[in-house]
């Protein structure tokens, strides 16, 4: 059997995506269902794991309505955390010992060239354990095998100084070229803003921590808008086009193009290309990861590796702070933790018939699942679940949901799950096992904090992966002041009940018709990659 | 689901581990288990890779000889292999002891040499976490991942690819996700 149907891969959580900014105010049943093929929807659908719920609001929120602050910076290789001020003075990476191999990205670490087996000596070089690139290959050696960073900038240094030729200088360092920047835009009259120059701050954003200021922004913004030179451009990415602003023309920005000028001019590039093999040149993504774009491998520098961090969030309309990590770098404990998991019902599907393929479904022809609501609060909810007769797209698929209202029981003491399950050895369903009907109406089975309903989906059309929009409306007793989700919740409130609701879209991914690869999962769409 | 196994095809312990008559133990005298840890048919754990030269560290005697050292509600796949790190330190060969937390899933037909894994860890099917890695808690790694020797993977990490790299970071929710008591109660 499959273990991946066991849940550990979350395969059926992934099929279920709710849709956090539908507003349930706004509802009125001329409003069309909402449409999982729609473009927009890739970027509303969130599995439940991603979301939160904002108490205040009470509204689940999705990483799209958050703002994050960064608790702390750390690197991911040596785990080491990075203070902040050091981030500002030193960049965003790893200033130890890490680097990644740009080659591959694996991480690489050092290894002594030496022959001496029992008692290592330099020099040393960075290697690559996966793809076994060297720092040799470009002639990059270390005398000691710690504190490489400095190591290496003290060898960048001491290469640009010997040739100090702009054909050189991608062996400068960040720091120069960074002050090549600064005084190439001074000189253009954008100083470096936060230093007082002058004039050109004004308010607050003068001093924030980018150093730049709404009157710099749009001095920079007429720089690169101003000018129409597309063509002159060169390798720092730097393109010298706007300096087209100023009235003198060309004159000027032939000048001002040496100064900048970093690398070499395209014909050696190209002399170049024609005499390496194809392998010898980069990849596109080798090329972006670099400061300079090399177009050859043998230039091509082991990438310092990128901080990473931790950061709270907080609700983007009331500001109340829904996250809140451990600042220490390797805890996964969490001061403050809302989610959305912890607020609504759990949706997950799985097929009535255990023999079918979610990835072949026969086609033309109808399916039934299981679809089974889990409530997560401490009071019993009662669950509609309405769904448009036909799935919207050119090819519809009739979806009926033999039971679309009922009630799920409350999440007791988990307890209480544990000594039912000591006496009966099963997880206890209220239906006795094989009494089952398929009558319309009717619940098929429930346990303690779950039910579970037939879902019917009889398609007219092959080839297609069948997603069903969903209108979920949960209604419940609370009492005042006292929000389920906490799990501190101690009975002792005034006694008052109130009526609480919540209303949301969830798509479900039912499978896919007729014949295709087992990896179809992988086609649904994903969140993009968060990274530091 | 998997289907209830056959009565008599794992070994129960005094605290829950359930091991496949089927599966390849070697020196299991170095090898700890924490207990409700599964290990299914044909997965091979080389407890009898045993560190050769001693410790730096003065430790006990006793846990100088622990190869192996696995949590408690860890899973391992069939097939799957767990098999100390190695390495020729200052001219000598030696294996290193291998930690694997808690509520750790090893997939089908994955090997793994770690120096380390954290709790609460997912390895999918087919990979190979390569010798000394860290794999620190909350980690969950796809099908196929091919993780470099020494590399270190940081807490939330959902990593992929080959070599495998951190490509996503996972929801506050990870923890919870990547519990393994409803497994083994399915077994
Ligand atoms: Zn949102
Ligand atoms: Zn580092
Ligand atoms: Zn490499
Ligand atoms: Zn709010």
């Amino acid at each position: 059997m499959e273990l991946d149907s066991i849940g550990v891969n979350n395969t059926t959580s992934h099929n279920v995506r709710y849709d956090p900014d539908f507003d349930p105010s706004s509802d009125d049943d001329d409003s069309p269902p909402f449409d999982p093929r729609n473009p927009r929807s890739a970027f509303s659908l969130f599995p439940l794991e991603n979301l939160l719920y904002c108490e205040d609001c009470h509204q689940i929120r999705c990483p799209r309505c958050v703002l994050e602050e960064i608790v702390s910076y750390y690197c991911p290789s040596c785990l080491f955390e990075v203070p902040s001020s050091t981030v500002k003075t030193e960049g965003n990476r790893c200033t130890r010992n890490c680097f990644q191999c740009p080659i591959c990205f694996a991480s690489i670490s050092v290894v002594s060239n030496s022959d001496q087996v029992t008692a290592p000596t330099g020099p040393y070089s960075l290697t690559c354990s996966y793809c076994h690139w060297s720092s040799k290959e470009i002639g990059l050696e270390f005398d000691k095998p710690a504190n490489l960073t400095a190591q290496f900038a003290k060898q960048l240094k001491a290469a640009a100084a010997e040739n100090p030729k702009p054909k050189y200088a991608e062996f400068s360092t960040y720091e120069e070229n960074f002050a090549r920047l600064k005084s190439h835009y001074t000189s253009q009259g954008i100083g470096a803003a936060g230093s007082g120059t002058g004039g050109l701050g004004v308010g607050r954003g003068a001093t924030d921590d980018y150093g730049t200021s709404p009157g710099t922004l749009s001095r920079l913004m007429g720089l690169y808008t101003g000018g129409g030179h597309v063509g002159k451009r060169n390798v720092s990415g730097l393109s010298a086009r706007g300096v087209g602003r100023d009235a003198n023309g060309k004159k000027t920005e032939l000048t001002e193009m040496e100064d900048v000028e970093i690398v070499g001019d395209e014909k050696d590039i190209i002399d170049r290309l024609i005499q390496v093999e194809f392998d010898e040149t980069t990849t596109q993504a080798q090329n972006l990861c670099q400061s300079r774009q090399p177009k050859f491998k043998s230039q091509l520098r082991p990438i310092a590796t990128l901080l990473r961090t931790k950061r709270s969030k907080r609700c983007r309309a009331c500001r109340h702070i829904l996250v809140k990590p451990e600042p220490k770098v390797q805890s996964t404990r969490f001061r403050i933790k809302l989610v959305a998991m912890n607020y609504i019902p759990a949706i997950n599907i799985s097929r009535l018939d255990p023999t079918t393929s979610y990835h072949s479904l026969p086609p033309l022809s109808t399916h039934q699942f299981l679809l089974t609501v889990t409530n997560p609060l401490f009071d019993p909810i009662s669950v509609s679940l309405s769904t448009p007769q036909k799935t919207p797209g050119k090819y519809p698929s009739i979806v009926t949901i033999l039971c679309p209202e009922f009630e799920v029981g409350a999440n007791t003491d988990a307890w209480d799950e544990v000594l039912k399950e000591d006496s009966s050895g099963e997880k206890k369903s209220r239906r006795g096992r094989g009494d089952r009907d398929r009558s319309d109406g009717t619940v098929w089975d429930s346990g303690r904090n779950w039910s579970t309903v037939v879902i019917e989906e009889r398609d007219e059309e092959d080839e297609k992966v069948v997603q069903v929009p969903i209108f979920v409306r949960i209604e419940y007793e609370a009492e005042v002041g006292m929000d389920s989700g906490d799990v501190g919740d101690v009975p002792g409130g005034d006694g008052r009940k109130e009526k609480k609701e919540h209303a949301y879209w969830c798509v479900l991914y039912l499978g896919k018709i007729g014949r295709m690869h087992a990896n179809y999962k992988y086609l649904l769409p994903r969140r993009g990659v968060i990274h530091a | 689901m998997p289907a209830k196994q056959a009565k008599g095809e794992y070994i129960e312990t005094d605290t829950g581990n359930k091991v496949s008559r089927k599966s390849i133990i070697v020196g299991s005298q170095n090898i700890i288990l924490g207990g409700k840890t599964i290990i299914q048919a044909e997965c091979t754990v080389r407890g009898d890779l045993r560190r050769t030269i001693p410790s730096s560290s003065s430790s006990s005697s006793n846990s100088a000889n622990v190869a192996i050292a696995i949590g408690r509600y860890c899973f391992l796949s069939r097939s799957s292999i767990l098999r100390p790190p190695c390495k020729i330190l200052k001219g000598q060969f030696s294996y290193y002891p291998m930690k694997i937390g808690d509520h750790v899933f090893v997939g089908e037909g994955s090997v793994v040499e770690a120096a380390a894994v954290g709790n609460r860890v997912t390895i999918g099917k087919n990979c190979v976490i390569g010798k000394f890695s860290i794999i620190k808690d909350c980690v969950r790694i796809e099908d196929g991942t091919v993780i470099a020797p020494n590399t270190v993977i940081p807490t939330f990490s959902l990593v992929r690819g080959r070599p495998g790299l951190v490509v996503e970071e996972l929801a506050e929710t990870a923890p919870e996700k990547l519990d393994l008591k409803q497994l083994y109660r399915m077994i």
